[in-house]
């Protein structure tokens, strides 16, 4: 064991905060088996190289629990204060006053976050230094930026950075950055793929602003699709904006999120060859993905939640006077005119999750025929009936784990 | 080298035997463990660690392992003047480690020892217009929390106290295209977000709301060819699915639309055949979030009965705590 352990705690402590005061700069932080990895000297509790600040492990728990301890110290001694304050009503210079125990506060707070942002009450303190005004919003969303870099997955960080951006707009009427969320949301869900967290939030900050910037985020958003495939989060990002836009340009109003419900349809930003070209153009967009990466789960589940949403609602845009334009985008035909070739494309069907996602896509397509407005004559139901008994025992075979679940469908649909 | 060898000869095979008394010891000394990291990055929410722990003692029939008082008194030590617990001493309350108190108690028989209306008026006080709930007084919402809220309240027999009909209202705006459900509207379903939501529902009867087909097809995609679930399309499987995807196939009856078999098998592997205890996946530390949620998938899907008692997939608590409450469980076929 090193001899630094005997480190006394009060030390690492005092040593991180001026760290911290002597690297304004610091962008991200990260915790090391050995600093010596870094620096190439010996191994140290920390270490700064290029704005980037590493803990060593070795020291961590110490230090966490010296920062655990100081911080309960001074948060009582700060609640004493408030109790008192709200006791006598003296005046609010009381804090002024005391500007040495807030600065300390801080400090402490931020080592403990950037140890463990998932410690809630360390994180509520901030809150309440927020309200007092010691500790100004964009101040915070900077921390919280840092504090990211090693903790992507803190819901309670996230549930932190929603308090602060609508304590913001209570008080101001303006909402902070919004392009510094839409930033932080694709670094963090880079970081740490799939992250629950980051994506929605996103929408959250997404779906208060406009139809033109629904728009950015759809053409950005598939960039970043196509480096991260696999990725469901990008695609129930990318339904959502688009099933916004359906209702927007329906005038569909659900009462299922009142915020997207007030949003006003305009003809100058989503006229009917727009909207018919987003929508064509992400049925292309999935295709391709299908055909170029065989075999994932993700682009397959969002082809089916895409072409279900939209055979689902054909009735209504049968009614419409957008029918003759928007109702071919897709139908029950060309879905298994799609699958089809898929299953006989030689190139890709030797995987063999590409033929069963393949058939198991269209057993869901077949359930929703009585949906399809399009009026194909290419089926009758008894043909479609005896096509999907066909499949229902092919892909019994192939899945023997969900042979109960098929047995239900089938009894379900030839009923 | 013997040593290796005769350690090997003697240990039990953990991918085919369930190591009940290893689990039992090593949830007994999860307190001693104070001086690693685990034991401090978790500090926050021992509350919760307390309940996952309690209650998988109590369904390996071990819980008089546990000293009561000392648990009651440190329980009473969290609760704050506002009614609701905290998930340390030292925290803030939240509705979170409220539930896992409330848990605590009444598995203890002990929730004589606190005033229950405090705690009701804590959680009363959450419910938001819209019919959801904040975490705490800083106005986070999630439908975890509603969750949390219609169960406590159920136990403490005040569901009468919010508007249940909002609740729902809320809950139902949640739920998605896929059938499954998420954190608040519009967030993508998520196997725990489901397991809260079809759990809230079921409590207050409107499981009606619950599309089970879609769902349940959804639930058992999640089950991967190594036999373990995931929560959502394309992640590795994790031992703590074993609760909420089971749970929720259990609470609308489609528990055999997975291959349970499989299942099984998957969580004796993530055992600890040397500490005890199970971890997330094969191989990895055991912790006691993922022992209890082994443990309680096991008795969700009726394997090693003589050794497991059964559980209720919505309440969380097992059934002869649920019973002795006089708990109604129209879902659940034991009760």
């Amino acid at each position: 064991m090193s001899s630094n352990d005997n480190t006394e705690p009060k030390k690492l402590y005092d040593d991180l905060n001026l760290i911290f005061k002597n690297n304004p700069n610091i962008n991200e932080i990260g915790f090391v088996i050995s600093t010596k990895d870094y620096d190439g000297l010996e191994n140290k509790p920390f270490v700064v190289v290029e704005n980037k600040l590493g803990f060593s492990f070795l020291w961590l728990t110490k230090l966490y629990s010296f920062c655990f301890h100081r911080f309960i110290e001074l948060k009582n001694d700060f609640d004493s204060l408030i109790n008192e304050f709200l006791k006598i009503k003296v005046d609010d210079t009381i804090f002024k006053s005391t500007s040495d125990l807030i600065e300390k506060l801080i400090e402490a707070t931020r080592n403990v976050l950037s140890i463990n942002a998932e410690n809630v009450t360390a994180l509520n303190q901030r809150k309440k230094l927020i309200i007092l005004e010691m500790v100004d919003h964009q101040t915070e969303i900077n921390l919280l930026n840092l504090i990211f870099t090693k903790h992507p997955k803190s819901g309670e960080g996230w549930a932190h950075r929603k308090w602060i951006y609508t304590d913001y707009y209570k008080k101001t009427n303006q909402y902070l950055s919004y392009q510094i969320e839409l930033d932080v949301c694709k670094r963090v869900a880079e970081i740490y793929p799939k992250n629950y967290y980051a994506w929605t939030h996103r929408w959250w900050i997404l779906k208060n602003l406009s139809i033109e910037l629904f728009l950015k985020d759809l053409e950005l958003m598939e960039d970043w699709i196509k480096r991260n495939i696999s990725d469901y989060c990008g695609y129930h990002h990318r339904y959502l904006i688009l099933t916004t836009l359906f209702k927007i340009f329906f005038n569909i109003k659900d009462g299922k999120d009142p915020q997207i419900d007030e949003i006003e349809f305009s003809n100058q930003v989503l006229n009917e060859n727009l909207f018919l070209e987003i929508w064509s153009k992400e049925f292309k967009f999935i295709e391709k993905v299908i055909k170029m990466y065989p075999g994932h789960e993700s682009p397959w589940n969002y082809k089916r939640t895409i072409s279900l949403f939209w055979l689902e609602n054909s009735e209504l845009i049968s009614k419409s006077s957008h029918s003759n334009l928007l109702l071919p985008i897709t139908s029950v035909y060309k879905e298994c005119l799609f699958v089809h070739s898929i299953i006989q494309d030689n190139e890709s069907s030797y995987y063999l999750k590409q033929k069963s996602f393949a058939e198991d896509y269209l057993s869901s397509i077949y359930q929703v025929y009585n949906k399809d407005y399009l009026g194909d004559s290419n089926f009758n139901l008894e043909t479609l009936k005896q096509n999907y008994t066909k499949l229902i025992t092919q892909l019994k075979k192939s899945n023997p784990d969900k042979i109960n679940v098929f047995d239900y469908k089938i009894n379900k649909f030839t009923k | 080298m013997t040593d290796t060898a005769t350690t090997t000869t003697n240990e039990i095979d953990h991918t085919t035997t369930f190591l009940k008394d290893k689990h039992i010891n090593y949830i007994t000394n999860l307190d001693v463990k104070k001086d690693t990291f685990e034991y401090w990055v978790t500090e926050h929410i021992r509350m919760n660690g307390m309940y996952w722990g309690l209650t998988s003692l109590n369904l390996l029939g071990a819980l008089e392992k546990m000293d009561k008082e000392e648990i009651i008194q440190w329980i009473l030590s969290c609760q704050k003047p506002n009614g609701g617990f905290s998930g340390n001493t030292l925290h803030d309350d939240h509705l979170l480690s409220t539930l896992s108190a409330i848990q605590i108690l009444v598995q203890l028989d002990s929730l004589d020892r606190i005033d229950i209306n405090p705690v009701i008026e804590y959680i009363v006080k959450l419910q938001q217009e819209d019919g959801s709930f904040f975490g705490d007084q800083w106005g986070e919402i999630d439908t975890r929390f509603s969750y949390v809220a219609i169960l406590t309240l159920s136990l403490l027999g005040a569901l009468d106290r919010i508007n249940v009909n909002k609740a729902v209202e809320f809950i139902d705006r949640c739920k998605n295209f896929d059938g499954g459900f998420g954190s608040i509207p519009g967030a993508e379903s998520h196997a725990g977000q489901i397991f809260t939501c079809v759990s809230a529902l079921a409590l207050v009867n409107r499981l009606d709301l619950v599309d089970i087909d879609k769902l349940g097809w959804w639930l058992c995609e999640r089950q991967l060819p190594n036999g373990g679930l995931n929560g959502r399309p394309e992640k590795s499987s994790d031992v703590c699915y074993s609760w909420w995807v089971i749970s929720s196939l259990c609470t609308i009856d489609r528990l055999n639309w997975i291959n349970t078999e499989k299942l099984k098998n998957y969580i004796l592997k993530c055992q600890d055949n040397e500490t005890g205890g199970v971890a997330d996946k094969p191989g990895d530390i055991p912790d006691v979030f993922h022992t209890y949620f082994g443990i309680s998938g096991f008795s969700l899907m009726g394997q090693f009965t003589d050794q497991v008692e059964t559980i209720d997939p919505v309440y969380a608590l097992p059934i002869k705590t649920i019973k002795k409450l006089g708990l109604k469980a129209p879902w659940n076929k034991l009760i």
